[in-house]
């Protein structure tokens, strides 16, 4: 009687996946101690590779990772602060330009003097400067995370 | 599972909000898995530590656009994946030189002469030492992907479905490539024993 051996790939499947092993196949292996041997000797090799040792760092991961993010603490309570400044500022604005509402008219008619001149142009010249400079901390701040 | 994303989606949430120590516990449960993965796609050490704190720090950049559609872990792999493969381009190493007869050999009939490789339940602990340092070096020889793809499925033990999400590669190429890279492990064991026996 010829036997015919199945396929490397065979028994790979019959021992790692029997679900997907057709019946032939695993009937076959069931009773040819040749074929058994191989199977037996991937099931060898597969607890051998699990009880290999996992590589381990010499560094502290959480460490250095942590350091290169800035993570702070106070964040949350920083954030919430900021924001509130700025809906008082806000908030402060608008009710000066209520109660003031008749001299800021004023401004914008004729009569323009040079104080309200220099008030205004230094105002815008402030918040350029503000702006430009968060701009930058935040392009810089995105560049850093992106690497 | 389900506990598992609820877990997932509070550490997210608390890392958004700023809280440090969520973050390092992501770390913590993921090193593993990522440290594995670098360590069996690059060889260079200085390489390994730049890439895996490259890893890091894109997961915390990209942490908001997380869909959990996987686990948070399996999100992680596939980042960790993608940047080596991206290291492995840049210094133009292939991650799988196919020999011409390794599909062959696949579909070669097992013999009487197939090199089995067994264990001895009589052995010392000394030779078990042994045959684990020759088992790393049986490993080192294979490709990367090779390498990444057998630690995936046998240390930690991911499903079929798990290793096509992080690698991106069809289950079917994935099995496949998992019955070569089994062949040609115990092949090298087979050329290392055999040069013993002489
Ligand atoms: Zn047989």
């Amino acid at each position: 009687m010829k036997i015919e051996h199945p396929y490397d790939k065979d028994i790979q499947e019959y021992t790692f996946d029997a679900s997907n092993c057709s019946n032939e196949i695993i009937e076959h292996i069931n009773s040819c101690e040749v074929c058994k041997k191989v199977s037996e000797s991937y099931l060898v090799l597969s607890r051998e590779l699990k009880s290999q040792p996992e590589p381990v760092l010499e560094f502290d991961l959480s460490e250095l990772i942590l350091d290169q993010l800035n993570f702070s603490k106070k964040e949350p309570i920083y954030n919430y602060l900021l924001s509130f400044i700025i809906i008082m500022s806000l908030g402060i604005t608008f009710f000066a330009i209520y109660v003031f509402r008749d001299t800021f008219s004023n401004i914008f008619s004729a009569n323009i003097t040079i104080s309200n001149y220099f008030i205004v142009s230094v105002t815008i010249f402030i918040s350029l400067f503000l702006g430009l400079d968060m701009y930058r901390s935040y392009y810089k701040k995105i560049n850093m995370l992106k690497y | 599972m389900e506990r598992k994303s609820t877990i997932d989606k509070d550490l997210i949430k608390k890392v958004l909000g700023g809280d440090s120590s969520a973050f390092e516990t992501i770390i913590s449960n993921t090193k593993g898995l990522v440290i594995q993965i670098i360590y069996k796609m690059v060889k260079n050490p200085e390489d390994r530590k730049d890439l895996v704190q490259e890893v890091y720090l894109k997961v915390y950049d990209k942490l908001e656009s997380f869909k959990f559609n996987a686990k948070l872990s399996t999100w992680i792999g596939t980042i960790t994946y993608n940047t080596c493969l991206n290291y492995l381009k840049k210094k133009k190493i292939p991650i799988l030189d196919i020999d011409q007869n390794e599909e062959k050999e696949v579909w070669e009939r097992i013999s009487i002469h197939t090199f089995c490789y067994s264990d001895n339940q009589t052995e010392s602990y000394i030779f078990k030492k042994e045959r684990s340092q020759i088992l790393t070096l049986a490993i080192e020889k294979l490709p990367p992907l090779y390498k990444t793809l057998i630690m995936l499925y046998h240390n930690e033990e991911l499903s079929y479905s798990e290793i096509k999400e992080i690698t991106g590669l069809p289950e079917g190429t994935v099995k496949n490539y998992l019955y070569r890279a089994r062949k040609k492990l115990k092949e090298n064991l087979s050329l290392h024993y055999k040069k013993e026996e002489l």
